[in-house]
């Protein structure tokens, strides 16, 4: 409770937040705020400026430009939400696992993570989304489990793969930070108490060394949802992100840039709505940390 | 990196003829076992030699990074340049005058020039400068006017992280008993942080040039496709959809030397600014 009055009195963090809860709103109803349908478009309308019909413009194929906006608020959030959620479950167990353990297992562990950091990640996804999108892969590997998982990486409009490369390379960081904290939590007094007073393993982590090191990394994931969100709009921009007719900010963007000279909005209003996002998560996560870790001034 | 299915010659639309595949795949060895074909690649690679590129015949990686990467490499070196104009000027200002207008003011543009992405602000500016204003061209690469605008787009990203890490070591160095001392010698408030505390203040800043300067060269790949500048980026990711895999390699290759060369030059920079700190 302290915490929240602390992170309440900072206004960045409360503008951040409120916005993020605005975006939330947006893409949970998107179908009943969008204007128009995202993917048909009216080839009369092609680059139509802003106006009366078209709230933000059309674009390229005549599509209305803010419901597109509207319908990649989802896209970019659930990239943001879930790569942050997964992160953040697989990296602080393995983290709390390999800190509380330690010797031998520690030593075991932490080598896989170390073998994880060494690749470049950016060329891990783009070799990832290769290996994901290309048609080889899907019609070599027949069996219904592959195709089960394509079948709803087409419903989400090719989200799942890109869900799929950037949890493979987010939880790492997450990992050594939690192992980290861990490590010291452990040394403390009052987990030694609580080892010694009989309580078991489980019991511990939950109920002892979780609490105490769970603040840094809320702080840590919070911070990285910028980092997914851009990665997916740089993944869609260069063309190995979200199925086309999809609308990602990232794709609009890139579509947008090719005609800057005549039609400069359609570049500039999805670039703006997505800094406009990183910066309220920035903002929303150097909050946390103010408020979380005072000491931290 | 050969594990991922697929060949470079493999056409969606048009198949080629079994026998040309054979040909072409005995033509450059990829019927080789994997490792004969590792150690051809290292013998050539020390001789120079990156190896050819799949997709043009008669087109070697060598001729790609010859007539690329000296574009890329001046983009980046010029945002290099004005993220460290900008961004430590703006530290120590910041520092200087803590928690006044001053200060958030520039610790407002430090974190939005964090978190606005290259493809938003490669538009912005175009928009704003080439567009509205009209005083720098829109586009492509050749004269001095082409390159400013790609270069601030590129750079104020870094320039707001070197002015971050700026701002904290500066106050963290202000507060050190010799500065207090040298105030009390009746030290210039100007001579203080000129002699006395930028020195000592920049060494973690440092530390984080080298591979800022590596992300510069290496990460231009948006800016050059949004400026339709002829850069190394696009390789980067075309020769991966490709298979090319001796364009990727060369690539790769280029970035890792690069990112060594640049720690090495920061070591050495080390020295240079602090003399305590030596290698045994």
């Amino acid at each position: 409770m302290d915490a929240f009055l602390r992170l309440t009195k900072n206004k960045m963090a409360v503008v951040g937040a409120i916005f993020i809860v605005f975006l939330v709103i947006i893409a949970i109803f998107a179908p009943y705020i969008a204007p128009k349908d995202y993917s048909e478009g009216n080839f009369i309308d092609n680059y139509a400026k802003p106006g009366d019909d078209y709230l933000l413009g059309a674009d390229f194929m005549g599509r209305d430009v803010l419901s597109r906006l509207i319908y990649g608020t989802r896209i970019s959030l659930s990239v943001g939400f879930l790569g942050a959620f997964i992160a953040f479950i697989l990296g602080v167990t393995y983290g709390i696992i390999s800190g509380f353990y330690g010797g031998q297992v520690d030593e075991i562990m932490m080598r896989i993570v170390d073998i994880f950091y060494a690749f470049p990640t950016l060329l891990l996804i783009i070799l990832l989304m290769v290996l994901f999108k290309s048609n080889i892969f899907q019609v070599a590997i027949n069996n219904i489990f592959i195709q089960t998982i394509i079948k709803i990486d087409d419903a989400w409009g090719g989200l799942f793969f890109i869900m799929i490369g950037i949890s493979v390379t987010s939880w790492v960081g997450m990992a050594r930070i939690a192992r980290g904290l861990t490590l010291s939590a452990k040394e403390k007094e009052y987990i030694q108490a609580a080892i010694a007073t009989g309580n078991n393993t489980f019991r511990v982590i939950f109920r002892h060394i979780l609490p105490n090191i769970i603040g840094p990394c809320i702080v840590t994931v919070t911070l990285s949802i910028p980092g997914f969100i851009g990665t997916e709009a740089f993944l869609s921009f260069i063309g190995l992100g979200v199925n086309p007719p999809t609308p990602s900010w990232g794709i609009m963007i890139s579509e947008g840039y090719k005609a800057m000279q005549s039609y400069p909005h359609l570049a500039l209003y999805p670039g703006m709505i997505l800094a406009l996002t990183m910066l309220s998560f920035n903002f929303l996560g150097d909050g946390l940390r103010d408020a979380l870790d005072p000491r931290m001034r | 990196m050969k594990i991922v299915p697929g060949s470079p010659f493999d056409t969606s639309e048009k198949p080629l003829p079994k026998e040309v595949i054979l040909n072409l795949e005995k033509y450059y060895h990829l019927n080789d076992p994997f490792l004969v074909q590792y150690k051809t690649y290292i013998w050539n690679v020390l001789h120079g030699d990156l190896g050819p590129s799949y997709l043009v015949r008669g087109r070697t990686v060598n001729d790609i990074i010859k007539e690329h990467f000296p574009v890329s490499f001046q983009l980046g070196v010029l945002a290099f340049l004005i993220a460290i104009v900008i961004g430590i000027p703006l530290g120590i200002i910041s520092a200087l005058k803590q928690n006044t207008l001053i200060d958030y003011i520039c610790m407002f543009f430090a974190i939005s020039g964090v978190s606005i992405p290259h493809m938003t602000l490669g538009p912005l500016l175009i928009w704003i400068f080439a567009l509205k204003w009209d005083i720098l061209p829109v586009a492509r690469w050749g004269t001095w006017q082409q390159a400013i605008l790609p270069a601030f787009a590129l750079g104020i990203g870094s320039a707001a992280i070197i002015a971050r890490l700026t701002r904290a070591s500066m106050l963290e160095t202000i507060r050190e008993d010799y500065i207090r001392t040298a105030r009390s010698k009746g030290v210039s408030e100007k001579n203080i942080v000129i002699h006395h505390a930028l020195k000592n203040s920049l060494i973690p800043v440092i530390t984080i040039l080298g591979p800022l300067f590596a992300g510069l060269i290496t990460g231009t790949l948006v800016i050059e496709q949004i400026f339709a500048i002829p850069g190394m980026g696009k390789f980067f990711v075309q020769s991966v959809t490709d298979r090319n895999y001796p364009v990727i390699m060369g690539t790769v290759l280029l970035y890792a030397v690069i990112l060594v060369i640049a720690n090495l030059v920061v070591d050495i920079i080390y020295f240079w600014i602090d003399p305590r700190i030596k290698y045994s």
